[in-house]
């Protein structure tokens, strides 16, 4: 794991007793986790009164550092025994790298789910009780639908703000069944014709575009045929 | 139901019975081929005019005259007994009348399927590509294995063909399945058959 200096720095300042005070590390280590959770936004390091004690250079520059550690860290998926001796290197007492390592390990997952691009249902199976654990094979619209409370708090994050490069994901599919009767050209046409809609998210986007085209019952069975292929295929994968 | 044609049309078919038999076929054979390629050969009419000896006009509405009986008739899915009444109003004899019939029955689903062609175009598939990657880093964050479906789905609007790449995650791509699978068993409903049988 490699910090820059100024990082490095940084960090050092929060294990520094004399700049950082006990009650005010707690709180810096819990709010930097929250605000990178976008769970709390930054102005609340401000208006801490535990943090207040911290002069506004250092606090800066502490916040900067444990900044860069935790993304980095989960980045690179570091062990804590890596964490640990970087720490320590920075001169941390023990019971703050205790202190922070409790913290981090219990935002780990939604950490990675938010690098990631939409890993979040290992987040929620990590995370979740075992009643909300039984939607684990719903897809992710049926999650939304009937999510409530920290879960759709986490899909908020999850469509807005999935970080990485990614073409438009599907999340669900309208269909529509007509049965084409005649046209401006011809009598007596008499198939059957489905619109098919595909709903897609799109990182960046608050709304996907949607994907819209008609098929015939013989594509449709060429359709169903080439995903019924893939599917099997990933369980093959799976299996192995 | 009988093919209604107008007065002018009727006309143009007139110059057509006194020919023989031979003569009527082939303009029936060159009056499919303009419907079916899209396209009115004029050396041919001029050719044809020539051998008969009459203005190339006269020849010209013959062919467009045979022409709007076939393709109206494909258009109204006339039948069988139906044609030949209406072809037979014209004057044809009987022999000219069974070899229109045949080369109508033969031609139709064609005639049709160019028919439908022109009808208002929405996108349509046409074919889908699929691919299964497991994502295993990116730039904010590496050791993930995510398994990723990419698709790319062609669909054609008339001429226009189209591309899309679209990506999806196993538990949707199950989803979507099952969900087109129902679609099409939909029709094999009771309802929807139903339905078919009462619309003829």
């Amino acid at each position: 794991m490699e910090l820059s200096s100024v990082a490095i720095e940084g960090v050092g300042l929060c294990g520094d007793s004399t700049r950082v005070g006990d009650r005010a590390f707690r709180s810096l280590v819990q709010l930097t986790l929250d605000i990178l959770l976008k769970k709390k936004s930054d102005d609340c390091l401000a208006n801490d009164e535990d943090i207040i004690s911290v002069d506004n250079a250092s606090l800066k520059q502490g916040y900067a550092g444990l900044v860069s550690l935790i993304l980095e860290a989960v980045k690179m998926d570091s062990d804590l025994s890596t964490i640990s001796s970087m720490l320590e290197d920075c001169k941390w007492a023990t019971d703050r790298i205790e202190y922070f390592f409790k913290c981090f390990q219990d935002c780990k997952p939604e950490m990675e789910a938010l690098l990631s691009r939409f890993d979040l249902f290992a987040v929620l199976l990590l995370k979740l009780t075992p009643e909300i654990r039984c939607l684990d094979s719903l897809p992710l619209r049926d999650y939304r639908k009937r999510s409530c409370g920290k879960l759709s708090y986490l899909f908020c994050i999850y469509i807005y703000i999935r970080t990485g490069s990614s073409f438009p994901h599907i999340v669900d599919v309208d269909w529509r069944l007509d049965y084409y009767i005649k046209n401006n050209q011809m009598e007596k046409v008499n198939k059957p014709m489905y619109l098919i809609t595909l709903k897609t998210e799109e990182s960046g986007k608050p709304q996907g575009k949607d994907v819209q085209f008609s098929c015939s019952m013989e594509q449709l069975q060429d359709l169903v045929g080439k995903l019924k292929d893939a599917c099997k295929s990933i369980e093959r994968a799976a299996v192995n | 139901m009988l093919l209604i044609l107008s007065e002018e049309q009727k006309e143009h078919l007139r110059f057509l019975i006194s020919l023989e038999i031979d003569v009527i076929l082939e303009f029936a054979r060159i009056s499919l081929d303009f419907i079916l390629k899209g396209s009115s050969n004029l050396k041919i009419l001029q050719a044809a005019a020539q051998k008969l000896g009459v203005d190339i006009n006269i020849v010209k509405n013959g062919i467009s005259g045979l022409q709007h009986v076939f393709t109206e008739s494909s258009r109204l899915m006339i039948g069988e007994i139906d044609f030949q009444d209406s072809v037979m109003t014209l004057g044809f004899s009987k022999e000219v009348i069974s070899a229109l019939l045949q080369l109508y029955l033969e031609n139709r689903k064609e005639v049709r399927n160019i028919l439908l062609e022109m009808t208002l175009a929405i996108p349509h598939y046409h074919e889908l590509e699929w691919r299964f990657d497991v994502e295993l880093a990116s730039r904010s964050l590496r050791h993930q294995t995510n398994p990723v479906i990419i698709m790319k789905l062609h669909t054609k609007e008339g001429e226009k063909n189209t591309a899309d790449i679209l990506q999806t995650d196993p538990v949707n791509l199950i989803h979507l399945t099952t969900e087109l699978e129902n679609a099409m068993q939909e029709m094999k409903t009771a309802y929807c058959r139903r339905i078919v049988r009462n619309i003829k």
